[in-house]
Parts: C-alpha cells; structure tokens; sequence
C-alpha cells in the first residue's frame, strides 16, 4: 500500500504546479506571451483571416506652414518672421528683447495690439511647438549664470502655460570674426559660453535643444561674412536655411 | 455764403494731400519707398504678413501697401485704405501705439533708429492711413503733399 501511495503523490506532484517541475522562483516574471500570430497567416477557427489590433499610432506630424508653432525672441527671430514669410505662426518679438524680460516686461506684441509677457502672449490658443532664442542681447551681461537661470524659469513657465507644446531652445548664432574681433560684448567667446548656459537650460528643464549656432560656421566659430550685412543679423537667403533647418530637426 | 462754402471744401480736399485724388496705397507707397530715402533692404509684404506684422486685421482694409525694414532697423512703412473710418480709426490708434513701443524698445537697442521714430510720420484723412518711419520725413511729407 505504502508504494502506492507514494507513486500516487509523486503523480499528483508532477502534475500540480511548484512541485518538482522546472525551477521557478516567486518573483520570476509571468511567461511573456506568445508573439501574436503573423497577420497573413492568422486564421480563425472557420479559416478567416483575422485583424489584429493597431499599435500605438504615430503623433501628427507639425504643420508645414508652422501655423501650429509660436516663436518668442529678439530682433533675429523678428527677421525670420519678415524674411521667411510664416504669417501663420505666431511671433513674438520684440527688438532687444532679453530673456528676463519676456517673462515680466510687457514688451510683446498680444494679438488684440497692445504688448504683454510672454505668457500672456501664449494664453491665446494651444500650440504644439513653442521656439525660444535668447541670449544676443545679454551678451554684455556679468553673470551668465542669471542668464541660463532666467532662460530656464521662462522655459518652466512656458511649459506649465503649454503643457501640450514641445518647447525648442535654439543655440544662438555667433557674430562675424569683424564684429567679434572688434566688440568687448558681441564677441563670440561670449556667444559660446552664452550659448552653453543656453544648453544647461534645456538640460535642466527638460526643452529640446537646437544648436542652431552650428548652422552657419566659417569653421572657426564666426558666423561667415557673406551671412550678414551688419555682423550680426541674417541676410535674406539664410534666414530661408533657418527655416528649413528648424523644419527638418523639428520632429513631435 | 458760397465763396466761403467753396473756400472750405477746396480745404478739404487739399487735405487730401493728393489734389483731391483718393489715397491709392498702390500708387503712394511706391513712391514712398522710392523717395523718402529708405535704406536697400527694405521688404515688401503681402496682406497677410502685413496684417500679421502690424497685427492689422486685414477684414477691414480695402488695400494695403506695407515695408519693413530687412536688417532690423527702424524703417516701416504703411499706406492703406479701410473699409470705413472707424476702421481708418482703428490701424490709427493701433500704429500710434506702435510708434510708442518701438520708440521705447529701439532707445536701449539702437539709438540712432530711435531717432527715426521720433520723427515718424501718422496720418489719417477719412479712411486713408499712411504711416512713414524713414531717413528723410520732410521728402516724405512732400510725396504725401503736405
């Protein structure tokens, strides 16, 4: 009887799971589940095809025309707004402009004409895309470390007001070697540590960088000089490349 | 009675600053740009873009033609015509605040275009508007014909 009963457990264990089958440890994650079944070949029970579910679907692309975009900023985003055209984007700017500014001075131009902060100007509508360009006009400034402190506290601001929008901070161009060599503030030693608080801001807050300061080198760091007119802004064609540039690394 | 009556109404149409002939912004702002010594560069815009720039709402203006600076300078120039005087009245109000702004935004920024602001040029004559920040406001008058 006894030998029964120990080959009738032995089965019994065999059978239950835990009990001398494979090793398996309490925390082993579940079985992963079986790769679904290629869509040509599957089949129902009566031999129809059968659909499987779509994955996640991939975001809308941004719109060509930038109509879904705002771009906040100086004198040169103010040019890129003349020069490209883009009357449906929303651009706010003003000459001058220094990024503490944006977020306490009513320097921007609001839709109904009068000026506010950026975050009023922003209040109007969503958008999917907000592009920020600082730093040309603090160039003069002591501490830089104030810079990339204001840049990222308008960011922050930006992104609590635009939860939806993917907010770009855009290296800035650097000046000529003329314009450099000749000025103790619009030198591009300044526009490259500028432009590296500029980085440590969208590191900390999160904002996709665009180095746009890389965009048009002489390959000595100076912006080149056919590029510009006054050493500093754009001409007409290359505001056209900076267009198309923030097109093609602009991505949802 | 009537020669005083007459007097007024050829006032009135000196005013106009075009011998009695209505502002046609096609005709007038060529010929602003042309002759109030703007500087090479100036851009041109289409309705849209000037509505967007000036944050005109185009709806209301019957034609348009509008300049701006291309080099981040001072110089804009505005000549149109709207549907009615309110809304004459209207880009009135609206560039008049603009010269404001700019005047203050250029003062730290660029000095010398401030100085443009300082002189420009914002008319209304029924619903005309014609709004000149140039080199050579005096010449620009002239072409008004004021």
């Amino acid at each position: 009887m006894r030998p029964v009963l120990l080959l009738l457990i032995c089965s019994l264990c065999l059978t239950l799971p835990g009990c001398g089958g494979p090793a398996a440890s309490n925390h082993a994650p579940p079985e992963a589940p079986s790769e679904p079944p290629d869509t040509d070949l599957a089949a129902d029970d009566a031999g129809e095809p059968v659909v499987m579910p779509e994955g996640p679907t991939a975001p809308e692309p941004f719109a060509e025309d930038f109509s879904d975009a705002a771009f906040i900023g100086d004198s040169r985003t103010e040019g890129l707004q003349l020069h490209a055209g883009l009357s449906e984007a929303d651009f706010f700017t003003d000459v001058g402009l220094m990024v503490n500014e944006a977020l306490t001075e009513d320097k921007l131009p609001l839709p109904d004409g009068t000026r506010g902060t950026a975050l009023e100007a922003l209040s109007g509508r969503t958008y999917r895309r907000i592009y920020l360009m600082f730093g040309v006009n603090e160039l003069g400034w002591d501490a830089d470390s104030v810079f990339k402190d204001d840049y990222a506290a308008l960011i922050q601001a930006i992104q609590e007001v635009q939860p939806e929008a993917v907010v770009y901070a855009q290296t800035i161009f650097p000046v000529t070697r003329e314009k450099s060599e000749g000025d103790r503030t619009y030198n591009n030693d300044n526009v490259r540590r500028f432009n590296d608080r500029v980085r440590e801001a969208a590191e900390e807050t999160g904002a996709v960088l665009i180095e746009t300061a890389a965009l048009f080198d002489d390959g000595a760091g100076n912006l080149p000089a056919e590029v510009s007119a006054d050493g500093v802004h754009l001409t007409h064609s290359y505001y056209l490349q900076w267009l198309d540039y923030l097109r093609e690394v602009s991505v949802p | 009675m009537k020669r005083a009556l007459i007097c007024a109404l050829l006032g009135l149409l000196l005013l106009t600053g075009c011998a009695g002939k209505a502002v046609d912004p096609a005709v007038l702002g060529p010929a602003l740009l042309e002759g109030a010594g703007f500087p090479e560069g100036m851009l041109t815009l289409e309705s849209d873009m000037a509505g967007s720039v000036f944050q005109m709402d185009m709806t209301t203006v019957t034609a348009c033609y509008a300049a701006v600076s291309g080099s981040a300078g001072a110089d804009e120039l505005v000549v149109l015509t709207a549907g009615d005087e309110d809304g004459a009245e209207a880009v009135y109000d609206l560039l008049s605040d603009r010269i404001a702004c700019r005047q203050e935004s250029f003062s730290d920024y660029n000095p010398a275009e401030a100085a443009k602001l300082r002189e420009a040029i914002l008319l209304r004559e029924g619903t005309a508007v014609v709004y000149c920040v140039c080199p050579d406001p005096e010449a620009a008058l002239k072409i008004i014909g004021r």
